[in-house]
């Protein structure tokens, strides 16, 4: 996803003010900057608690205790998706294999560990395995992007493609039915009322918060979104974080399917199916955008609880459940015209 | 000039890219035949054609929005949308159900393609919230049941049957491929529309209007998008809200197959025909061969990846993301 | 006195293009060099070179009286030389200490992770280098234009720490973006760090370089014509040696103004483009050459393309053909009769891998065709290749792809564009003959002179000097989004090229 347009919209109006006399709209053009600035920092926040505040209002149901462990539950498995695809998101690039990845990710669980079907019992092994899979495919993403000089989008549909075929090849005759209780435990058992996969999301989102904030990796792949060109020029080694962010969505995607093959305890080739929709959303929504340069773990969280709270609030009001894609559709078009409403201009290409 | 040289011109290697698909397709054909003979009967011929042709529209129409450089996610959901409206329509109006769908779908693409252009959002983004909206609405409208058409109408009934011994699905397809072919060789709107997809920018300053192409070019994609909808409607005389979802990323391999590349500019509906003809004997392959069947999509992915790394003009992405 | 950074026989070539020609510099420790030129002059290939964004085709460059080959600016920075942007090697969204170690990353980080404390310590100082006093964990975007030059500077100072001895400091027009009193405080700072470095200042105002330089370096025409200490200037005699060969190729003139009448095509009234243009207003009348001239950052070229309903944000008036112009996209101004003919000849002019017939009709060429809305390529051949024997265009057929011909001929294809119709009033000209060799210009020239004598207005911006003052009917000047000076019945009483440089810097 490439932004033709390097300098912030922000930016051009201070510029304007510098040369040649004043703008012709003088003292609203600082407001406008400041409002979009606030806007893109808290927008997200205000908008969730606006959110939880009007079903709160509306649907009786919807604040209490229940719900609110629902609306946990629910965001675990986006949230995982959501905090591989920040990385690549922030890096301006997009991964597209999310779906094929997880039900593979679902599929080699369900066939490795003890099951119903085939012979195999690696026990725990499995979770290193699996998370070695998706690792293993992103960063195949990742070189075939950078040394083919093709499009992230192009590469990551291709493997998304592949992975949903290699689960289907990989299913045996039967569905599997997992028989391992330290898998299917982890979303079964509760622990104050939360499944064990709610705690594993929550500690792999802070894990990725102090590797987006501290380490060199996450620093720099904001910085890659933002401007690679400058960064090359400066001797930074920008291929090898573009193929690590790769590597870590196919893990993070890979863990989704491992998730996935908790709660419905069989191995189904199709289960990762629905889950990029959704979790793109969520990160473009919470201000992680498709552009590069911007957002972060933090904000693709606030945008999944938005996402997964509108669902839930939707269904608690009764708005008919099947409308439900529909209103994630005007949601991710409206996020993301809001989120670039300053930058628009007569010379800018968008593809 | 030696004959090396002769390769190393642009203008050669244009005309080798685009003699290629034809050539992957003779020889597919060959390879086939060889091995099913059975293949080589008219019928068979016939009933394949007749069984993809919704696919072969579908890819028709998606190659618009890719010759202009940008990618339309929706049209499948507007297949599905448009075949489920198609059925809900005929007890009221008939056989003009077909028309007003048609209609209906070619005017909120080109909404979309206006609007693309107006809010300045990449046409992924727009496209993909609009597939969510045509799935929700598809939904709702069928309330996640089958929805079918009576018998007796002409409009579908004509579809599903044949003239001069040819699926009318399948020249209805011919009839498409050959309008569009007209449209973006004699008109001013196709001399747009191949400049806007090689120079957007340059086209600008030219003076031609930016909006309208890009309307045009998703209007198209959406209307052919609909017919294939109808075509499935009639094949099956029943359709669900989902029934063309799994046809999108097919879609985009025949494109891509095709040789019409992803950066926009070059291309034609024809050599998207090819391709698609292509994808469908691939499909037939798989099948006929002992590979089993999840290697579809293996298969496709791989020919994906490969077809567009071929095609792609690297020069004009710059940084590619 | 010792020299920090000399070039010695420096010639750079782009094409048949010489940028530069044989340069001498020498650049002595601790003094401000001013450098200053038109556009052309190779000030700019110049200071390229200096920090090793290019390399030389010829000659030598010297640090410290040792030879070295600055193959990137990396090597530059291993030998002291930085290059102080305006702005665009920082990343906004990195803080201000990340930016300052932006190359070196690995300096401040352990097994991946940074060490926050000690890149806050170590940013604080080389910050105090340049008496900025802020959190240097401030994201970069939060910072005002003059604090993020003071952060491009600190960043370049960052080379004391690696390199022995003096550091040459590129300056490359940095008060561009800058409000007086950022260049005040600009100018402090290097009169501060004066002391333990070198310093190449470019700038195209002149009061700014008699202002902080000790020695003037006046470039043209690829050129070091003159070197001048402080104390010594005359501003006449800089502007006269700014003007340099441009001065002997003058092509003959053409008396033209009998022709001009009083009815105006074109009124320009207020004209102001916020960040560019400031209240500009001028006036053409058909069959006029308008000529308007100014360095970089003139407003010029913005001036043209708000006319063609470019721009984003402008306010002002104006009137075509005695109606009200109100537009907002090109297409709009092409369908009253106005052209326009983009300066980026490869990204607006002409659309790539494309033939020179279909480049040549993508405007006009539907005025051939048999219906509305169609297009008869056979039909458009004649016409087509009618104006390509006309502009002399070379080309093996018209089916040729646009990509393969010369920068001169590709120019001529985007001009026949605009001419096939026969239905223009206005056409507007930006840096037409850039990058093109003098057979080119030459031939350029005179189809601009047919046209206007055929009633067709005019306005072009010029590149060089020449060009303007053997075309125009009436000259305008722009300098900083403003006219600067407008002449009028330039074939009758030219100026001097002297006035028009003083004008323009």
């Amino acid at each position: 996803m490439q932004d033709g347009f390097k300098t912030s919209g922000a930016r051009d109006l201070e510029l304007s003010s510098r040369k040649g006399g004043e703008l012709p709209s003088g003292p609203k053009a600082d407001w406008w900057k400041q409002a979009s600035n606030i806007l893109q920092k808290h927008g997200p926040l205000v908008a969730l608690v606006g959110l939880c505040i009007l079903f709160s209002l509306a649907a009786p149901n919807f604040a209490s205790l229940g719900n609110f462990v629902a609306v946990l539950e629910a965001a675990a498995v986006p949230a995982i998706v959501a905090i591989g695809l920040t990385f690549v998101l922030m890096q301006a690039s997009i991964d597209l294999s999310v779906e094929g990845v997880s039900s593979l990710g679902n599929i080699i669980v369900s066939i490795m560990v003890a099951n119903t079907v085939t012979g195999t019992d690696i026990g725990l092994w499995a979770l290193p395995l699996v998370i070695a899979t998706g690792a293993a495919i992103g960063l195949l993403n990742g070189v075939i992007s950078i040394y083919a000089r093709m499009p992230s989008l192009i590469v990551t549909l291709g493997s998304w493609l592949i992975a949903l075929g290699l689960a289907s090849l990989l299913f045996p005759n039967r569905q599997p039915q997992i028989l391992d209780t330290r898998i299917t435990s982890l979303a079964i058992d509760k622990h104050f009322g939360v499944s064990s996969l709610v705690y594993l999301a929550v500690a792999i989102a802070l894990l990725a918060i102090l590797v987006e904030k501290n380490t060199v990796f996450g620093r720099m792949s904001r910085a890659i979104g933002e401007n690679e060109p400058v960064l090359r020029m400066s001797g930074i080694r920008v291929n090898r974080y573009k193929m690590a962010a790769f590597t870590v969505a196919g893990a993070c995607f890979a863990i989704a399917g491992l998730f996935i093959a908790a709660r419905i305890g069989v191995g189904n080739p199709r289960s990762g199916i629905g889950l990029l929709f959704p979790s793109i959303a969520a990160c473009v929504v919470g201000g992680t955008l498709l552009s590069g340069g911007h957002g972060g773990i933090r904000q693709s969280m606030i945008g999944v609880l938005i996402l997964v709270t509108l669902r839930n609030g939707l269904i608690q009001i009764g708005v008919d459940p099947l409308l439900q894609s529909a209103v994630e559709g005007a949601v991710i078009i409206t996020a993301v015209a809001a989120s670039t409403w300053h930058l628009r201009s007569k010379i800018r290409i968008i593809k | 000039m030696s004959s090396l040289s002769i390769l190393s011109s642009p203008i050669s290697r244009e005309r080798l890219r685009r003699f290629v698909p034809f050539f992957v397709l003779v020889v597919t054909l060959i390879v086939l035949f060889n091995a099913a003979p059975g293949l080589m009967r008219w019928r068979a011929i016939n009933s394949l054609m007749m069984d993809n042709a919704p696919m072969l529209l579908l890819i028709i129409g998606s190659t618009l929005p890719i010759l202009i450089g940008c990618l339309d996610l929706s049209v499948a959901a507007m297949a599905s949308l448009a075949a489920v409206s198609g059925a809900l329509l005929s007890p009221m109006l008939g056989s003009f159900a077909g028309l007003a769908v048609v209609a209906g779908a070619s005017l909120i693409g080109a909404l979309q393609g206006y609007l693309i252009g107006r809010m300045q959002i990449p046409s992924f983004v727009m496209t993909l919230g609009a597939l969510g909206i045509f799935n929700g609405a598809a939904l709702a409208l069928t309330g996640a049941n089958m929805v079918g058409i009576g018998s007796g109408m002409w409009l579908f009934d004509s579809l599903a049957g044949r003239n001069f011994g040819i699926s009318n699905m399948f020249l209805l397809v011919l009839a498409v491929v050959i309008c569009l072919q007209v449209m973006l060789r004699f008109t001013r709107m196709g001399r747009n529309i191949y400049a806007f997809g090689s120079s957007e920018l340059a086209v600008y300053v030219s003076g031609i209007r930016r909006d309208l192409v890009r309307s045009v070019a998703f209007g198209i994609s959406a209307g052919c998008g609909a017919l294939a909808g109808l075509m499935m409607l009639s094949q099956t005389q029943f359709a669900n809200a989902t029934i063309a979802d799994g046809m999108l990323l097919p879609a985009l391999v025949g494109v891509v197959v095709g040789g019409t590349a992803i950066s926009g500019g070059v291309g034609s509906v024809v050599a998207s025909l090819i391709g698609g003809i292509i994808a469908v004997l691939l499909r037939v392959g798989v099948t006929i061969s002992s590979m089993p069947p999840s290697s579809q999509d293996i298969v496709f992915g791989v020919v994906i990846l490969v077809a567009v790394a071929l095609t792609t003009d690297r020069q004009k992405i710059g940084v590619v993301k | 006195m010792t020299i920090a950074l000399s070039l010695h026989g420096v010639e750079k070539r782009f094409g048949d293009v010489v940028a530069l020609d044989n340069v001498n510099v020498s650049l002595h420790e601790g003094e401000v060099l001013g450098l200053i030129g038109q556009n052309g002059s190779g000030k700019s290939s110049l200071m390229k070179i200096m920090s090793g964004l290019y390399r030389p085709d010829g000659g030598e460059v010297r640090v410290g009286g040792k030879v070295v080959q600055l193959r990137s600016p990396l090597d530059a920075g291993r030998a002291g030389i930085g290059l102080v942007h305006q702005e665009q090697s920082l990343i906004g969204s990195l803080s201000v200490a990340e930016n300052l170690f932006l190359d070196k990353p690995a300096a401040y980080a352990r097994w991946g992770s940074y060490r926050w404390t000690a890149m806050k310590d170590e940013a604080r100082r080389q910050l105090e280098k340049v008496e900025l006093d802020i959190d240097p964990f401030t994201p970069l975007g939060d910072l005002s234009f003059g604090e993020r030059q003071m952060v491009e500077l600190a960043k370049v100072l960052t080379l004391e720490e690696l390199v022995d001895g003096h550091l040459v400091i590129l300056f490359d027009e940095p008060t561009a973006v800058l409000n007086p009193p950022e260049i005040e405080a600009l100018f402090s700072q290097i009169r501060r760090i004066k002391h333990r470095s070198s310093v190449v200042f470019v700038s195209h105002r002149m009061d700014e370089i008699l202002d902080i330089s000790d020695r003037v370096l006046v470039m043209s025409d690829g050129r070091n014509v003159a070197e001048r200490e402080k104390d010594k200037v005359n501003v006449d005699e800089l502007y006269e040696l700014m003007v340099g060969k441009q001065r002997i190729d003058r092509v003959a003139r053409r008396p033209r103004d009998a022709h001009l009448g009083s009815s105006r095509v074109l009124e320009v009234e207020n004209m102001s483009v916020p960040g560019e243009v400031h209240d500009v207003s001028f006036s053409m009348a058909p069959g006029e050459i308008l000529g308007v001239i100014g360095v970089q950052g003139s407003g010029a070229e913005s001036v043209l393309r708000t006319i063609f309903g470019m721009a984003d944000r402008w306010s002002g008036s104006i009137r075509f053909d005695g109606k009200p112009l109100e537009i907002d996209a090109p297409s709009a101004a092409v369908a009253r009769g106005i052209g326009y003919l983009p300066a980026e000849r490869k990204t607006e002019g002409m659309v790539r891998n494309t033939s020179v017939s279909e480049n040549a009709a993508i405007t006009f060429g539907w005025q051939h065709a048999a219906g509305p809305g169609m297009v008869s390529r056979r039909r458009e051949k004649a016409p087509i290749k009618d104006w390509v024997a006309k502009l002399a265009i070379k080309t093996p057929s018209i089916e040729h792809q646009i990509d393969l011909l010369s920068g001169g001929n590709q120019q001529k294809v985007v001009l026949s564009k605009w001419l096939l119709g026969n239905s223009l009033k206005l056409l507007m000209l930006d840096h037409p003959t850039r990058g093109l060799d003098p057979g080119a210009r030459a031939d350029l020239f005179a189809a601009i002179r047919e046209l206007a004598d055929k009633g067709l207005a005019i306005l072009l911006v010029g590149d060089t000097l020449d060009e303007v003052l053997s075309l125009s009917d009436e000259i305008i000047v722009m300098k900083d989004g403003m006219i600067s000076a407008h002449i009028a019945q330039v074939q009758q009483s030219p100026p001097s090229e002297e006035e028009l440089v003083r004008a323009m810097v």
